[in-house]
């Protein structure tokens, strides 16, 4: 099986925190959405599949080809969008492109033209104008624009209005229509994921929670909702997270059938969005 | 063609694109041979996952329904006459025995049935 | 590689600090600095000129974050080190053409008396040059901008130190080399490769 992005065994420490053990593969033609809290690890992951920081164990493939041995050749076929986009502040989006794309072996100028023109961006502008949004959008016109096979994105939607956002969306799925070609994406976003997502890695503190198929976490993961007077330490105990209050309570699951033997109809289950899977494994 | 998915049923949705084409293709909607939108395209039209689609085609093969070509795309499936009558039957059947169960609830007689039953078909 | 280069040359000299420095820098150094020997004035000026622009190119990317993103680009950390070491040539060129014109200019006017190019002072200017950015450089791939600044501050000054002691005519500057051109420059570029070394080294295994 040829995997566009592998990550085996990945490892880095920092004083405070630590990348534990990361391991997830993305197939050719396919989205992983990236998910997990703050400081979870998410950009580190990203900034370590790019080869902005070192790596103390563990290895990283693209393409089939190792990121740091063919670090160039690997580059050239990657769309990367981070949360912070940093340009040179003196220069015209026009100038920066420029620059940008000499270093591109399959840039594409009339793509590019035609996403500052959908992204509403005047070429002449200076890059210390821009809003934040803007410099993102100028990061995915970028992006897009040398005919890159893996779009690699750390939370491009945070600062975004839900209009763009959906547009960000549609963006993808046309992507997408390319088999060969695969978005990897982190985002706290998870509503957006839902929809488009084939597959789901959530990492938290450092860790990998799991790495699956979406339409299996979302069919494997339920909120079962019930009366406090169900519950007891063993029960509880069972439960991912739990949430109870002075009228019932709510918990998060991924043993729908068991919970169901136990308790029969006197509880009502749910489906559990993302961001609920998400919380509840976070606060246990 | 027309392919609605629900986000909020409890049904999975790659079984809400299973059962929605499955009858498509019973009715006589979809005919042999038409094609079928590729799997990235209907995910695309439908806002759901690449995943979701491939699976509800590889469903769809599996129960012999649809014929998918390496290159080419999807397409209805040469349909057993047989097993057609008998899955149009079968969902003939689900609705009649809800009537039945229904009827049952509310005290209605055989004889009622049949009378209304007369009533409708004559009117189409 | 080239693009690398094309866009340091981009910065530097499109930034409007650039062009206020590029007017006022030799009026400012002429007016400040006392010489009885114009040579070593012409000396000071090439040097640091030259020096200056090698750092405020280099700075670019460790000050703005736009380390990150260049780095995401198909460039390698070696790529980006060599293309710094090697715009020092440029920077030097560049630096001996317009002091000259300026320096023509203002003898023209009759505004000052200097000679706008000195052959001799360009050989030890040279060495001198590679020597500042070899000691340099490391520092901002190792330090914090603001240490490393420190030890900017330190060599610009050391440029002065060096011609005001020449200038006397038997400092121990000049006794080192005056005459020997050669092998100064042989040896700066010794240093110099041992600088480029160290700083690939250093920038390979940086954390971005």
């Amino acid at each position: 099986m040829d995997y566009i992005l592998e990550v085996n065994k990945l490892k880095k420490n920092f004083k405070n925190f630590t990348l534990n053990d990361i391991s997830f593969k993305l197939e050719y033609g396919y989205i992983m959405g990236f998910i997990g809290p703050n400081g979870a690890g998410k950009s580190t992951t990203i900034k370590l599949i790019m080869n902005l920081l070192k790596k103390d164990e563990g290895d990283i493939k693209i393409f089939g080809m190792d990121n740091i041995k063919d670090e160039k050749k690997v580059k050239n076929r990657i769309g990367f969008v981070y949360d912070e986009n940093y340009y040179y502040e003196t220069l015209t989006i026009n100038q920066m492109k420029n620059i940008v794309s000499s270093f591109y072996k399959n840039w594409d100028e009339n793509q590019f033209k035609h996403y500052l023109k959908e992204f509403d961006l005047n070429p002449k502008s200076k890059i210390k104008t821009l809003s934040k949004g803007m410099k993102m959008k100028f990061s995915l016109a970028i992006a897009l624009s040398h005919n890159a096979d893996l779009i690699l994105m750390d939370e491009p939607t945070s600062g975004l209005d839900p209009v763009f956002r959906r547009d960000i969306l549609d963006i993808l799925y046309n992507i997408i229509q390319n088999e060969k070609r695969s978005v990897f994406f982190s985002t706290h976003i998870t509503t957006d994921l839902e929809k488009i997502a084939d597959y789901i890695t959530f990492i938290n503190k450092g860790n990998i929670v799991f790495s699956k198929s979406k339409d299996e976490v979302m069919e494997n993961y339920v909120l079962i909702k019930g009366g406090t007077d169900l519950l007891d330490k063993d029960i509880r105990k069972e439960f991912i997270g739990i949430r109870e209050t002075s009228v019932g309570f709510e918990a998060l699951t991924n043993n729908v059938e068991k919970m169901k033997q136990k308790f029969g109809d006197s509880i009502l289950v749910e489906k559990a969005s993302l961001e609920d899977i998400m919380v509840y494994t976070v606060r246990r | 063609m027309k392919i609605i998915v629900s986000n909020s049923s409890n049904e999975p949705i790659y079984e809400q694109v299973v059962n929605q084409i499955k009858e498509m293709i019973i009715k006589g909607e979809l005919k042999e041979g038409e094609a079928l939108p590729s799997i990235r395209g209907l995910a695309r039209d439908l806002s759901i996952s690449v995943i979701t689609t491939k699976r509800a085609y590889e469903e769809l093969e599996k129960e012999g329904f649809i014929e998918t070509v390496q290159g080419k795309g999807s397409f209805v499936a040469l349909q057993n006459k047989e097993l057609i009558k008998e899955k149009k039957l079968q969902i003939i059947e689900e609705k009649l025995s809800e009537i039945v169960k229904e009827s049952r609830l509310l005290g209605i007689s055989y004889d009622e049935i049949e009378e209304m039953l007369k009533i409708l078909f004559e009117e189409e | 590689m080239t693009g690398l280069i094309k866009k340091d040359l981009m910065l530097v000299f499109s930034s409007t600090w650039e062009k206020i420095f590029l007017i006022f820098y030799i009026p400012l150094m002429l007016f400040v600095i006392e010489a009885s020997q114009t040579e070593w004035l012409y000396f000071i000026l090439i040097s640091s000129y030259s020096y200056l622009l090698c750092i405020t190119s280099f700075t670019y990317d460790v000050k703005g974050n736009t380390d990150r993103m260049i780095n995401s680009l198909p460039v390698s950390r070696k790529e980006v080190v060599l293309c710094r070491y090697m715009e020092l040539i440029i920077y030097f060129i560049f630096s001996i053409i317009y002091v000259g014109i300026y320096l023509w200019i203002i003898n023209m006017l009759g505004l000052y008396n200097i000679g706008y190019f000195n052959i001799s002072m360009i050989k030890i200017a040279f060495p001198t040059l590679l020597i500042s950015t070899a000691v340099v450089f490391p520092f901002y791939l190792k330090f914090e901008p603001r240490i490393a600044q420190i030890a900017y501050m330190a060599v610009y000054m050391g440029i002065f130190l060096v011609a005001s002691n020449s200038a006397g005519g038997n400092g121990l500057f000049s006794n080192l080399i005056v005459g020997k051109e050669i092998s100064t420059t042989v040896i700066a570029l010794i240093i110099w490769i041992i600088s480029l070394i160290l700083s690939i080294k250093l920038y390979e295994n940086k954390d971005l």
